[in-house]
């Protein structure tokens, strides 16, 4: 078959090539006015594996949209050696523009960390940005062969997990450091079995808070008297009470029944960390928020 | 303003003394239409031209110092050879794809310098002819359709480059411009590697067809096919001989000097039945041993592919062709019937396949077997990202979510249909639909993966210039213009489009670069040897 090219078919091509054009440019422009989540996610680059996790190697700055399971999630972060020898990596984890954590990382390896964000149900798509201080190129600085990975990166950074149960000693507690026994020297009142928070954490109500107990609080940023803190409660996501420190000494709160009852979670901000060995106090690497203890009644 | 405004209204003229209505309408729709293609033409030309730079300038300032002067030297050694013989670059161009392609998965280069071969190669041209840049870009002749169909594709997959990126934030977009070449398939901007390997095919194309000297060696470039095929015979023996690279599995899966096992297969496909084709008319004995020793090669490589896709697509090819050289409608039919006998037996007995010591076998029998195929895991994945490619389609279907984003499996799409879900359940464990629903991967259907990437029309954009080229090759055949080479050729094709339902070659630089040639090579010669068809035609 051959189709004359003057005639009426090279007419009617013509006419539906230029048609789908036009079309293309029209919903192009509605998608970009629209607020439909198109970008997924930025930031980052190919994944390589981490003691059996795949994880992208994340820029400067990245975020990606996730759609929440539950509400709590968690990651989990590799930081290259390489990058933390000189100077320690500061990483910001914030979810839908809201800090939700500052973690200084002294030393590479696999890091997790996992969040009670109740209220992320209440939305389709939730996103999750990092932000890190420092990045490095591994091919220019001649510790990978791989044209590849020519390029700035900072950590490599796992798909975001949703847990669908609460552990039983709740979330965003750090292991024991250094700084506890400087907290059992400045703060005398604090009883045994403390832990320590980062920024945020996250008691399991009904297997860590007997009925009328009382919850201890006490911090030791160095310059609180300057920059007091605030710690922020949160039950179930809704917001029970703050409370403000300006000295290293310890706070008691009688866990409010009403709103215990029944409810999961009792979270703890701190408005921010401190760092023992930033600060040189002592060599514990951790970002510090509060030291919590339960008094039983 | 007034003069713009004149320009324009100049534009639809009355009719003339004698002119009817009808003939007006027409005149002025194809002034029309010619300054709206040939625009496009000549922003894809201008696009292109920036972004091969910025590819070449990327590679040059990223590349270690060694590789820098080796670049540096290599982009000035193509601009010369272009300047004296625009011919002669093309053709060591288009011999050494497979070239570059092997060095680099024998690990003698540490990456594959295709884009940047093509990027100076285009700049090297454009600078030549740029004087005749209005001519190439069909502002004085009526350029035929197939090109304006191939500058709406470029178009389509440029304009949506641009709309993607503007969505980045400006910092992490300068950097990426500026300083990242090797976008790879997990990269947040792979849509720039993707639609710069797609475009560059089409430029290809466009290059071959639009520069009357490089039409005019249509018959050198041809030739060229075989070089290829040699080229890749010589990958093909050190990796199989020697083991250099390795293969993908110990004694099986050939891919050098590819990258994969399925493409790979797809490619090596075309070559065979060109080939097969070819030879099978020889008169000259030599041409037909050489012919004969390269098919044996390449069938060794076929089996040895370990590429089920390329398998199946050989076997339904081969049967095609037995049928139709058979004409005897009785031995067709004992033929069919043996076929489908054996077929038959093996799945009537499938655990001598199945159970095989031999890997290659049992990957055979997994192929083969009905009920082996519908438990496979990698058949069910294809069933997952079909599902969601075409709930992309369904949401997107006219402009896609962008080339290459696909594979970064967007949140948005990252659950599949219930339908789907309850069915696999039923063959697959929970967990592994969860791991599913975690896992990157390409669609495993070029076709399906375009619509959710780029859009439904850019699909039938794609296809209608398949089927314009498949109608030119047949012009040629039917004039007698290397009869046997192009109805090998055209064959060739119609098994890598074939594959292509599988799998999605054309995401690779080599592979893109080597099929726009062969579309090329049947336009081209349909240009030089029907002249006046080609005014009437497609």
């Amino acid at each position: 078959m051959t189709v004359r090219s003057s005639g009426a078919f090279r007419i009617i091509a013509e006419a539906i090539l230029m048609g789908s054009l036009i079309l293309i440019g029209v919903v192009h422009c509605s998608h970009m006015n629209s607020s439909e989540v198109m970008l997924d996610s930025y930031g980052f680059f190919s994944e390589s594996s981490f003691e059996g996790e795949k994880m992208r190697w994340a820029w400067r700055e990245s975020y990606m949209h996730v759609r929440p399971q539950t509400e709590i999630l968690g990651m989990s972060v590799w930081v290259p050696p390489e990058l933390v020898q000189d100077a320690p990596l500061e990483l910001a984890v914030m979810l839908n523009d809201r800090l939700l954590d500052r973690r200084i990382f002294f030393e590479g390896g696999k890091k997790s960390g996992y969040y009670v964000v109740p209220d992320i149900m209440r939305s389709q798509h939730v996103e999750v940005k990092f932000q890190a201080n420092k990045t490095y190129n591994p091919f220019r600085l001649g510790f990978t062969r791989d044209a590849t990975r020519n390029r700035e990166q900072s950590a490599a950074i796992g798909d975001i997990r949703f847990l669908r149960i609460m552990p039983f000693q709740g979330l965003g507690f750090l292991p024991p450091g250094g700084a506890d026994e400087l907290l059992r020297k400045q703060c005398r009142d604090m009883p045994d079995g403390f832990r320590w928070t980062g920024r945020r954490a996250t008691i399991n109500i009904e297997q860590e808070i007997p009925k009328g107990a009382e919850l201890v609080l006490c911090c030791l940023h160095p310059d609180i008297e300057k920059q007091p803190v605030s710690v922020e409660i949160e039950i179930d996501g809704k917001r029970s009470q703050a409370i403000d420190f300006t000295s290293h000494a310890a706070q008691t709160i009688a866990a409010p029944e009403a709103l215990v009852a029944g409810a999961r979670g009792l979270t703890l901000t701190a408005s921010r960390t401190w760092n023992p060995r930033i600060e040189k106090i002592t060599d514990d690497d951790r970002d510090l928020g509060i030291a919590l203890a339960v008094r039983p009644y | 303003m007034s003069l713009i405004a004149d320009k324009i209204t100049g534009l639809f003229t009355s009719p003339c003394n004698g002119e009817d209505a009808r003939a007006s309408w027409r005149r002025n729709w194809e002034k029309v239409s010619s300054i709206v293609f040939n625009g496009i033409t000549a922003f894809n030309f201008l696009f292109f031209l920036l972004l091969c730079i910025r590819l070449v300038f990327v590679y040059l300032y990223n590349a270690p110092q060694s590789y820098f002067y080796i670049g540096c030297v290599g982009a000035i050694a193509v601009l010369v050879v272009v300047f004296f013989n625009t011919t002669l670059s093309f053709m060591i161009f288009i011999a050494c794809i497979p070239l570059a392609g092997g060095l680099f998965s024998c690990g003698i280069l540490p990456f594959s310098p295709l884009n940047f071969g093509f990027a100076v190669l285009f700049i090297a041209w454009f600078l030549k002819n740029i004087k005749n840049l209005r001519r190439l870009c069909c502002m004085n002749v009526k350029p035929p359709l197939l090109g304006r169909l191939v500058d709406t594709l470029s178009f389509i997959a440029i304009l949506s480059l641009v709309v993607t990126l503007f969505r980045y934030p400006w910092d992490y977009l300068l950097y990426n411009l500026t300083t990242y070449p090797n976008a790879l398939r997990n990269d947040d901007f792979f849509i720039l590697t993707a639609t710069f390997v797609m475009v560059e095919g089409l430029m290809l194309y466009r290059m071959f067809t639009l520069d009357d000297v490089l039409a005019r060696h249509s018959n050198s470039f041809r030739k060229l096919v075989y070089v290829q095929a040699g080229i890749i015979i010589f990958f093909i023996g050190l990796q199989f001989l020697f083991h250099y690279p390795p293969m993908y599995s110990q004694f099986y899966g050939l891919y050098s000097p590819f990258t994969d096992i399925h493409s790979f297969g797809s490619i090596t496909l075309f070559y065979f039945f060109t080939l097969l084709i070819s030879v099978s008319k020889m008169d000259d004995r030599v041409q037909q041993f050489l012919g004969v020793s390269a098919l044996a090669v390449l069938f060794i490589a076929l089996i040895f592919s370990y590429s089920r896709a390329t398998w199946i697509a050989f076997a339904i090819f081969i049967a095609v062709l037995i049928f139709r050289g058979l004409r005897h409608k009785g031995a067709i039919a004992v033929c069919a019937a043996v076929l489908l006998g054996v077929v038959l037996i093996i799945n009537a007995y499938p655990s001598r396949l199945l159970k095989s010591e031999n890997v290659n076998v049992r990957r055979f029998g997994s192929a083969m077997v009905v009920s082996s195929l519908l438990e496979d895991r990698n058949v069910l994945g294809r069933l997952f990202w079909i599902d969601r490619a075409l709930r992309i389609v369904a949401d997107y279907p006219i402009t896609g979510i962008g080339l290459g984003r696909y594979y970064g499996n967007p949140s948005q799409f990252r659950e599949f249909s219930d339908a789907l879900t309850r069915r696999m359940e039923k063959r697959v464990t929970g967990p592994a639909v969860k791991e599913m629903k975690k896992r990157r991967e390409n669609v495993h259907n070029y076709y399906v993966q375009l619509a959710a990437e780029l859009g439904i029309p850019a699909v039938v954009i794609f296809c209608a210039i398949i089927v314009a080229v498949f109608l030119q090759g047949r012009t040629l055949i039917r004039n007698n213009v290397h009869k046997n080479f192009f109805k090998g050729t055209l064959v060739g094709l119609g098994v890598y489009l074939f594959t292509m339902l599988s799998m999605q070659p054309l995401y690779l630089p080599d592979q893109s670069l080597l099929f726009c040639f062969f579309l090329a090579l049947i336009s081209m010669s349909h240009k030089k040897f029907t002249p006046q068809a080609a005014c009437r035609s497609l």
